[in-house]
């Protein structure tokens, strides 16, 4: 080993330049790493695959695959981010092998530097301590390295579970119109036939103690609705295998939900019509009722958090179902006229039940639920209130784009396939709308619109191919590209469930109980008939093999016989 | 001679690294159903050095690893070595294949009859445990590319606490039952994928890893050799095979004459001082600790497999077909509204999905089962370490510690006694 002589000329001469190669090549080395950042950056930004221009683009052409001017615009987007893609790219490359030169002359010289200046190693007082007080500190390090192990390995299940189960869906009916708020069952062995009257293929039907138009939410073995009166508003779990209710809590958020809302039609919208939303990976359940009263449960029906929003001033009562979206639980509490600037969208910590942010609206009272549209620029709040379908940002609330497109009392909720969204009301069209504008899209981003026959309470429903919607008993089907209506047929009935779909089938409950199934295709074709037995109002829920549907006072679940 | 050895190293990895460079492949643009992408062709494989040669530079680098640390007793021509390790196995050879990585092949190969493994990558497996059976960890010394490149950036080590390294000393331990398990399970080779110093070898490779190899690097320049002795689960049964060894690297080839000179010579705190006179006289409460701990051992095991059992599900995922399964049963459920290649693959092929399922399930038992196991060895490897610290040896003299001295050399240095440092003395060139 070498030690360099303080005293001598040739080794601090060596020292300094060392040290000064040591310099140089650190800032040259800091220098490339910077420009392989900005580099990286740019790269990551302008790949063709993920490019959010490219990806609007693409799902334009979903749409409307004969365009030959969006596929110039797609190829010409390809070549403009594929050049720079691999201009940086060979920056990158080039880089790395500088970066390896430079690391390595940095190293070299750093290390050559610090050796110049070691001196011989000079034994200093005889080592303390004693192999006892080495031991402990040894266990104890052993000990907390055992404790963050530990710890660790109890928060792998939570750090890998999967960030959307945050949301509704999870491949359960877990909120108004289950996955997506579609209407469409990811289940297709339902029954095609039954009777309520007779009892065919009902695995068992329950009284509901209180009234409600809120549709059923389906969990694992469990089936939660709400009911109310003016007095009373009660959440009820219903075991799914033998119908009978496991628990039922009662709900009063405050002082203010003693208040009873006026307007609200006691036979016909309810005091309970928002249908409950699951969180089944947390096992909460969401509810919400006509005074404006909002409470998060477990699933042992233990309440909580609990708020009440106000009494919301609806002159049919409030009707909208909340809606989960990781951590934020949307309330479109839509009330009076536009002029009263009441409405707004509110998001509450679905933990804590705090407001996270609220956005005025500018309309008036109105009944359809939000539904979250995965869109491929990021997810966003849908919601329908005349005249406007606006889109918000569900982490903050800004308004993305809205279209002046409704008309009159709106009811339906909107839905999102292939890349669309499709709003309706009865006094106005339906809309086919892209959603990837900005601000006041309704003369840009209106792919086509339909104006016979519009729903007044349904909601529509597509298999991104197809497009139905019931109005007063007339079922429309129309083609998802074009707007052209391929069918119609008069059921000559009155009808308030929104229209849901398992597989190739596609239910339609009337008001007075009696369910037609049709299939799925460009023609139309009725496939059967049942009869639930009583009066239904609201949208039927599905799990493994069943379907539930609640009727004026029962709650059913219909099963094929011999399941 | 580093500044030459710097220069060697930079000037083989550029000429031959650029013949390994890792091909970027590009998916085509997605122009819409009616685009006909043309017909790409595959280039010739230009060169490809046999297996053989692999392992017959790995015999020479071993067996010159160990005759220049324990024979020449030299810490140049380690070093030397070290950066020539470097060179062929890290850039040229891209780290690939290497003992470390092994371990997965072995493993899955013994739980998985049907997993093919080839002659080379056992013989890469075993070759250095049988070197350090006899000759201590030479291999780490100057043959493995992962520590010869910590090596090199060591700049000005620091001494951590005895409480830190112990702490930190579990992970390899961890990191093995964990390897073992992915690869038994054929769920995955995560010391392949998570090797830090791998994208480097490449100059190419995800940014996340790239992040990771430098900051790995810019520790090293502080710490000696961080990933060796605080990741490394090849380095785990070096040290043990070490504790066995025939011969192994002595600070001093002659009667240690306690001058201190060496004490803090060692970077990675293998060398361990006397302490005879330290060592109290009552014995009695060394006695009641060990007690403690041979009573804690078996509760260590049991709670290490239970936690382990617990996290099951959670690393069943690791698996791609269970990662598949579950995938489909979110696609089913219009959770999700893309696809992914593999689920369309599956789509395509016809399978149904309750065999999927079956599968997944089947894969989802055994890893639970393997968790028990990897539990259960994580949770005596600590009750081991526990009773060892609890235990008191008499130590006379300045020794390397048999499990974890790397063989570097650097404490030949200190040594008055070593032949290397006295003839300078000798001819008064101080």
């Amino acid at each position: 080993m070498a030690y360099a002589a303080p005293d001598n000329k040739w080794s601090a001469a060596w020292r300094q330049a060392t040290l000064g190669t040591a310099v140089v090549a650190g800032a040259f080395t800091l220098f490339v790493t910077i420009v392989m950042a900005r580099s990286w950056r740019i790269n990551a930004e302008s790949n063709p695959t993920n490019h959010p221009e490219l990806a609007a683009l693409r799902d334009k052409l979903a749409v409307d695959s004969t365009s030959g001017k969006i596929v110039d615009e797609i190829r010409e987007k390809d070549l403009l981010l594929r050049r720079e893609f691999f201009r940086t790219w060979r920056i990158l490359d080039t880089g790395a092998w500088l970066l390896l030169v430079g690391a390595g002359v940095f190293a070299g010289s750093a290390a050559l530097a610090i050796s110049a200046r070691k001196k011989p190693p000079m034994p200093a007082a005889p080592p303390g301590g004693d192999d006892l007080r080495a031991g402990l500190l040894g266990r104890m390090g052993i000990g907390a390295a055992a404790i963050a192990l530990t710890l660790a390995a109890l928060a792998i299940p939570i750090l890998t579970r999967e960030v959307s189960t945050r949301s509704q869906a999870k491949g359960l009916w877990s909120g108004f119109r289950g996955p997506g708020s579609s209407g469409i069952s990811p289940y297709t062995n339902v029954p095609l036939t039954f009777d309520g009257v007779e009892g065919v293929n009902i695995a068992w039907k329950v009284v509901v103690p209180l009234k409600g138009q809120s549709s059923p939410s389906v969990w694992d073995n469990r089936v939660f609705i709400t009911g109310a009166n003016k007095k009373t508003r009660e959440v009820y779990c219903f075991d799914a295998l033998s119908g009978r209710i496991t628990w039922r809590k009662s709900i009063t958020a405050g002082p203010g939900s003693t208040k009873v809302p006026k307007g609200v039609m006691e036979d016909d919208t309810t005091y309970a019509a928002p249908t409950p939303v699951i969180d089944t990976e947390n096992k909460r359940i969401y509810v919400m009722f006509a005074n404006g009263d909002v409470a998060c449960l477990d699933v042992f029906g233990k309440i909580v958090w609990q708020v009440h929003l106000g009494t919301p001033d609806n002159f049919y009562g409030h009707a909208a179902s909340p809606v989960l979206w990781k951590n934020s639980l949307f309330i479109q509490l839509d009330q009076g006229s536009a002029d009263d600037k009441l409405s707004a969208l509110i998001a509450l910590n679905a933990d804590t039940g705090k407001e996270l942010w609220r956005t005025p609206r500018p309309v008036g009272s109105s009944w359809p639920t939000p539904i979250i549209a995965p869109v491929a620029s990021g997810d966003q709040i849908i919601t329908c209130a005349n005249p406007f379908v606006i889109s918000y940002n569900p982490a903050d609330g800004k308004e993305l784009w809205r279209v002046d497109c409704l008309d009159g009392d709106g009811g339906p909720s909107p839905i999102y396939a292939a890349g669309m969204v499709f709003a309706t009301n009865v006094s106005s069209k339906i809309a086919a709308i892209r959603p990837d504008g900005k601000g006041d899209v309704t003369k840009t981003h209106v792919q086509w619109t339909f104006d016979e026959d519009l729903p007044d309470t349904c909601s529509p429903l597509s298999d991104g191919k197809l497009v139905w919607m019931m109005s007063e008993g007339e079922f429309s089907c129309l083609d998802a590209k074009t707007g052209k209506r391929l069918w119609h047929k008069d059921f000559e009935a009155s009808f308030y469930s929104s229209p849901a779909m398992a597989g190739d089938r596609i239910y339609l409950i009337s008001r007075k109980g009696k369910v037609y199934v049709v299939g799925t295709g460009r023609e139309l074709k009725e496939l059967s008939r049942a009869v639930l037995g009583e009066g239904c109002d609201t949208s039927p829920a599905f799990a493994e093999g069943r379907m539930y549907i609640r009727g004026k006072t029962h709650l059913y679940c219909i099963e094929e016989q011999g399941q | 001679m580093r500044f030459l050895g710097a220069c060697i190293l930079v000037l083989l990895s550029t000429t031959v690294g650029a013949s390994g460079k890792e091909a970027f492949k590009y998916p085509p643009p997605d122009l819409g159903p009616d685009y006909v992408a043309p017909h790409t062709s595959m280039p010739e494989i230009t060169h490809e050095i046999p297996p053989i040669v692999d392992v017959a530079i790995l015999v020479i680098a071993l067996t010159l690893a160990s005759y220049v640390a324990l024979k020449k007793r030299s810490r140049t021509g380690t070093w030397l070595l070290c950066v020539a390790s470097l060179a062929y196995f890290g850039f040229y050879r891209q780290g690939c294949v290497c003992p470390i990585g092994a371990i997965q092949s072995v493993a899955e190969a013994i739980f998985n009859p049907a997993a093919a493994i080839s002659l080379a990558v056992i013989v890469f497996f075993i070759l250095p445990l049988m070197f350090t059976l006899f000759f201590g960890r030479t291999f780490c010394a100057a043959v493995c590319p992962l520590g010869a490149m910590q090596e090199v950036v060591l700049i000005r080590p620091l001494r951590l606490p005895k409480w830190l390294t112990c702490a930190l000393g579990l992970l390899p331990c961890v990191y093995l039952a964990l390897a073992v398990l992915f690869a038994a399970t054929g769920s995955a080779y995560v010391i392949c994928r998570y090797d830090p110093f791998i994208a480097l070898f490449r100059l190419n490779g995800p940014a996340g890893m790239l992040i990771l190899g430098a900051s790995f690097l810019v520790i090293s320049m502080f710490v000696g050799r961080p990933y060796c002795r605080f990741l490394c689960p090849y380095g785990l049964l070096l040290g043990w095979a070490s504790k066995l060894s025939w011969k192994r690297v002595t600070i001093t080839p002659d009667e240690c004459i306690k001058c201190r000179l060496c004490e803090n010579s060692c970077p990675y705190g293998a060398i361990t001082t006397p302490n005879a006179d330290t060592l109290p006289d009552d014995r009695k409460i060394g006695a009641i600790t060990l007690v403690c701990m041979l009573v804690v051992a078996p509760l260590a095991i049991a709670a290490s497999a239970w936690i382990m059992v617990r996290t099951a599900p959670s690393m069943a995922k690791m698996h791609p077909t269970v990662r598949l399964a579950e995938r489909i049963v979110r696609e089913d459920a219009r959770e999700v509204s893309d696809t992914t290649d593999a689920s369309q693959a599956f789509r395509e092929s016809g399978r149904p999905t309750k065999e999927l399922a079956a599968e997944a399930a089947e894969i989802r038992d055994n890893v639970t089962q393997g968790s028990g196991w990897a539990g259960a060895f994580i949770g005596l490897v600590i009750a081991l370490r526990l009773i060892s610290l609890a235990t008191r040896r008499t130590r006379e003299d300045y020794q390397a510690d048999r499990a974890s001295c790397v063989a570097c050399g650097r404490c030949y240095e200190f040594c008055p006694v070593n032949p290397r440092n006295r003839a300078p003395q000798d001819g008064g060139d101080g």
